[in-house]
């Protein structure tokens, strides 16, 4: 169907001959008690650590980012991953990983296509938010930043400074809503594993992306927002 | 299981599916469960619902002028729009789409829109692959089945059936055991999502604002679907909007709450056209189809167009006391439960699906689960009316009501309509109740005792009782009494 | 104050006892009773299978009856929840007759609201040494919003121990016509309510809809179980008898 014929037929049930611009309204977004920070007075990271771990991921804090490098080391150390995947671009340089992952196999988002990372075992990557209030890390897309990065291997690792941290989800909404017109191709917020409770309501992991989700959390001295 | 036959001869089926029912409410009691937890620890959730219906109410009410503005923009964001009048359109585009590319694997992820227009027969009919992935999808399909669940569309399958539906799909060696299950369909999925040329998704939500498609799921299917092949095709009905990003906050809060009581899905993906200049990932083309497929009807309808607020929660599911006894494919239809009752009917107005409306104690607890507070309950009287009026309804019941309507618009026709009722009765009544009814009173009567008509009725009492009162409304009897009482007696007589 | 008693067509003909125990208690409480006897029934069992026209003309019966009363009350939330969520759109295309509509809809109580919101009488001094629990009638709770009116009588009886119903806001599957022309379903519900009853290990049943109590009443019987099924009017008023006669005082 023509989309003027489409649109027409909408206008016409709601009793108008085309669309017209919606009157002004009062109710948008989250009621006026969930926007007052009142209603959100806790500390940011050990919220998110408590509710990530209630959806069975795993929130480790770091005192610095050196502190988080040994963290990491230790982690890989323990798990032994024969392939591991980062972001592209300058990322693991920025974040002063060379050393960390050298031992192992690793492949940076660009080198290769999207198979190379469907056999890598942990995934190692920022993030651009995270959301206290639900244990949320938000992803978003862009060529040095795949989005097959975070969801095809099977543990997930995130770097979380606390400066990206928010309360709830509206204030990453609001923050995005000043890129439009155009916001980033894909925009992910992720909530621990992956999981399902299809067979039988018995709840399991991993089933498609990460089994694993564990957040490195450090203070990048820009304050809380 | 088609609708060829009536609801009470497919709910009689399910009724005798002892571990279908046990399993139905063994999920609803745990979803029901769950959600008054998070809905507990969210706190004021009525002012959650009343922003949810409000956001949803003007987005309906000016639904052309903010579908107007999601086309434009995910044209601008460099995606295609299609409209689609009916299934059959929907069809085609999805078809042409998949020719143009030569396509022979499209990968799934869950969506209702796609069962309603029953895309996966027709891509396969064309020669095409179809492979569900989300597990309980995928399930399905292996059995060949509908869903039965708007969230949970296995919830009928055991892990037995589960194990062999596998092993016939290949697996090796499978136990029941949960994981390794979960594990094969992992495996076995990975291969499919790598080599699809298209992707198919639903649309939990589009934001007219940004031009951008909100999908939530758990498992990440969605994601891999919508960014592993290059070709992703968004399947929409046309009421699925929300006007602004702010107001998706609302919706995330309220939809997965009232699914499966989680604060928030595993996965909450925003997608806002194709892969740009530079993406290594994601699909080369996004086409995302509208649906209307007899939505557009219930538009300006003062009682129905409300029924397009619906999120597709499942919630009214989770309390139905009457999806609880028989579970989804009773009820015939893609859409089961309270909604799927009031939905069907509404997008298919012919003889189908018009006993659905029936199904249905009106016991109002889906209205009052909904989270956006549909007033499903009233549109199942209203359908039942509009049935009523085409005057197709059972000739038994139409003579039953007219009767009722003689008999009870007047006191003394009534009063004389339960005179005959107490001498009909005398045969089938015993210690004041009947075990053993006849005719349409059998159907109660297969379970329950019925009361007998009492051997005075109030009315015939008041007179006697009203001397015995201290207050002052003890006075003079009236002729009502006197009439109430010896017609009464004189029928006992008789 | 002045009450006109909307006994419904269940309790007038089936369940008379019911209306006499609410018309005792009122007349205890100080409230002047009437009984217009132009009332029949309210109309639900046609409108609620989509027979507008003759659910119409009987709820007219009621719009006659109690056009001159202040209050009007009834055993039933299911009765009062229908003349207070639908008449006034039952009559909407006569205004002469939705404002009478509307009036009517406007002053009437189910029983438990009208002693406790109306009549502040939570407390009727009765007794009874019973283990008892609640079936909430959904149309009471949904469509009138009487949730907690019950309760509040039930827990100031003496004597009494009141146990939790489990799946207490789950229909018991009468639903009117429903529970015929859905006869197989409808005794699926039932069966699980019944279940559920007999969990609780209660010696009595209580409700304020004799709809629901008849049918979960019909299918305990069916069971042969030995579980008492009263209207709360029944039970306050054998309890407040009880009180007068054991000398238990409020």
């Amino acid at each position: 169907m023509r989309e003027a014929d489409f649109l027409r037929r909408i206008s016409e049930r709601l009793g108008r001959p085309q669309p017209t611009v919606p009157p002004h309204r009062m109710e948008i977004g989250a009621p006026d008690f969930w926007r007052n920070p009142a209603a959100h007075a806790y500390a940011p990271a050990e919220r998110f650590a408590r509710e990530l771990e209630q959806v069975g991921g795993m929130a480790v804090s770091c005192s610095s980012l050196a502190d988080l490098r040994t963290k990491l080391h230790d982690l890989l150390a323990q798990w032994q991953p024969r392939r591991i995947g980062t972001w592209g671009g300058n990322f693991v340089q920025e974040m002063g990983l060379n050393s960390v992952l050298a031992p192992y196999e690793w492949i940076r988002w660009g080198d290769g296509g999207t198979d190379a990372f469907a056999h890598v075992d942990v995934a190692i990557t920022g993030c651009a938010f995270a959301v206290a209030g639900t244990g949320t890390i938000v992803m978003e897309s862009s060529p040095e930043r795949g989005r097959s990065v975070a969801v095809l291997p099977p543990v997930h690792v995130v770097l979380l400074r606390t400066s990206q941290l928010r309360h709830r989800m509206g204030e990453v909404l609001e923050e995005l809503a000043q890129r439009k017109p155009v916001l980033p191709a894909s925009i992910h917020f992720i909530t621990g594993p992956s999981r399902s409770s299809d067979i039988e309501n018995d709840q399991t992991i991993g089933v498609h992306g990460p089994a694993a989700v564990y957040v490195l959390i450090w203070p990048d001295g820009a304050g809380q927002p | 299981m088609t609708a060829q036959s009536g609801i009470s001869e497919r709910a009689q089926s399910a009724l005798e599916d002892d571990f279908l029912r046990q399993a139905v409410r063994f999920t609803a009691d745990r979803l029901r469960g769950k959600k008054q937890v998070s809905t507990e620890q969210l706190g004021n959730w009525e002012s959650w619902r009343e922003r949810g219906q409000a956001i949803r109410a003007h987005t309906i009410a000016n639904l052309d002028s903010y579908l107007a503005q999601f086309a434009d923009r995910v044209r601008q964001a460099g995606g295609h729009v299609h409209f689609a009048s009916d299934a059959a359109e929907a069809v085609e585009v999805v078809l042409s789409i998949a020719r143009g590319k030569g396509a022979r694997s499209v990968v799934k992820s869950k969506s209702m829109v796609s069962e309603e227009v029953h895309i996966n027969h027709h891509l396969q009919n064309a020669g095409i692959e179809v492979v569900e992935t989300d597990l309980g999808e995928y399930i399905v399909q292996l059995a060949n089945e509908t869903p039965s669940h708007i969230i949970i569309p296995a919830i009928h399958k055991t892990r037995a059936q589960i194990r062999d539906l596998f092993t016939a799909a290949g697996g090796e060696q499978l136990t029941t055991d949960t994981k390794t299950l979960a594990g094969f369909a992992r495996q076995r999925l990975r291969q499919k999502f790598l080599a699809a040329d298209i992707g198919i998704t639903g649309c939990n939500f589009g934001i007219a604002e940004t031009g951008t498609v909100v999908l939530f799921t758990n498992e990440g299917n969605a994601d891999m679907v919508a960014n592993l092949p290059k070709t992703h095709i968004v399947l929409m009905g046309m009421e699925r909007l929300l006007p602004t990003l702010e107001d998706l906050e609302v919706f995330a809060n309220l939809l997965p709450r009232s699914a499966t009581g989680q604060p928030l899905t595993a996965y909450l993906s925003m997608i806002t056209g194709p892969r740009r200049r530079g993406d290594l990932d994601g699909p080369e083309e996004l086409h995302v189809v509208v649906l209307d497929n007899g939505r557009s009807r219930q538009l300006g309808d003062p009682h129905f167009q409300a029924v397009l607020h619906c999120i597709r929660c499942g919630a009214c599911l989770n309390v139905c006391p009457v999806y609880r006894q028989i579970g989804g494919h009773a009820y015939g239809s893609v859409y089961p439960g309270p909604i799927g009752a009031v939905l069907t009917p509404l997008l298919q107005q012919d003889e189908t699906y018009a006993d659905l409306p029936y199904a249905s104690s009106l016991c109002g607890a889906c209205a009052e689960a909904c989270p956006v507070k549909i007033p499903l309950h009233d549109m199942l009287v209203r359908l039942r009316q509009r049935r009523a009026a085409t005057g197709r309804t059972p000739a038994l019941e139409k003579s039953a009501f007219h009767a009722y309507r003689v008999a009870f618009a007047n006191h003394r026709r009534y009063r004389l309509a339960f005179g005959t009722a107490r001498v009909l009765q005398r045969p089938l009544v015993q210690d004041g109740g009947i075990a053993n009814g006849v005719g349409p009173l059998s159907a109660w009567t297969a379970t329950r005792y019925a009361p007998a008509v009492a051997p005075r009725s109030f009315r015939a009492r008041w007179g006697e009782l009203r001397q015995t009162l201290h207050g002052p409304s003890g006075g003079s009897r009236t002729s009502e009494d006197g009439d109430a009482r010896r017609q009464e007696e004189g029928t006992r007589d008789a | 104050m002045k009450a006109s008693l909307f006994v419904t067509c269940l309790v007038d003909q089936f369940f008379p006892q019911v209306g006499e125990a609410m018309v005792r208690i009122l007349d205890r409480c100080g409230v002047t009773v009437d009984f217009p006897p132009e009332q029949t029934c309210c109309g639900q069992p046609a409108f609620n299978s989509g027979y507008t026209d003759e659910a119409r003309e009987v709820a007219r019966t009621l719009l006659r009856a109690f056009a001159e009363s202040d209050v009007v009350v009834s055993p039933s939330g299911s009765c009062a929840g229908m003349i207070r969520h639908w008449y006034a759109d039952l009559f909407a295309d006569d205004p002469a007759l939705r404002e009478q509509a509307e009036a009517v809809a406007a002053k009437t109580f189910e029983f438990s609201q009208f002693l406790v919101r109306l009549l502040n009488r939570p407390d009727l001094g009765a007794y009874f040494p019973h283990r008892v629990t609640f079936h909430p009638s959904c149309h009471g709770s949904r469509l009138l919003g009487v949730r907690d009116e019950p309760l509040q009588l039930l827990r100031a009886v003496r004597g009494l121990e009141l146990v939790d119903l489990p799946y207490a806001e789950d229909c018991c599957g009468f639903g009117g016509t429903f529970a015929v022309k859905m006869g197989g379903i409808s005794g699926a519900m039932v069966t699980e309510k019944v279940e559920h009853v007999c969990a609780t290990g209660a010696e009595v049943l209580v409700g304020t809809d004799m709809g629901c109590l008849m049918n979960i009443g019909g299918r305990l019987r069916k069971l042969g179980q030995p579980v008492r099924v009263l209207h709360l009017a029944e039970l306050l008023w054998e309890g407040m008898q009880a009180a007068d006669e054991s000398g238990v005082t409020q």
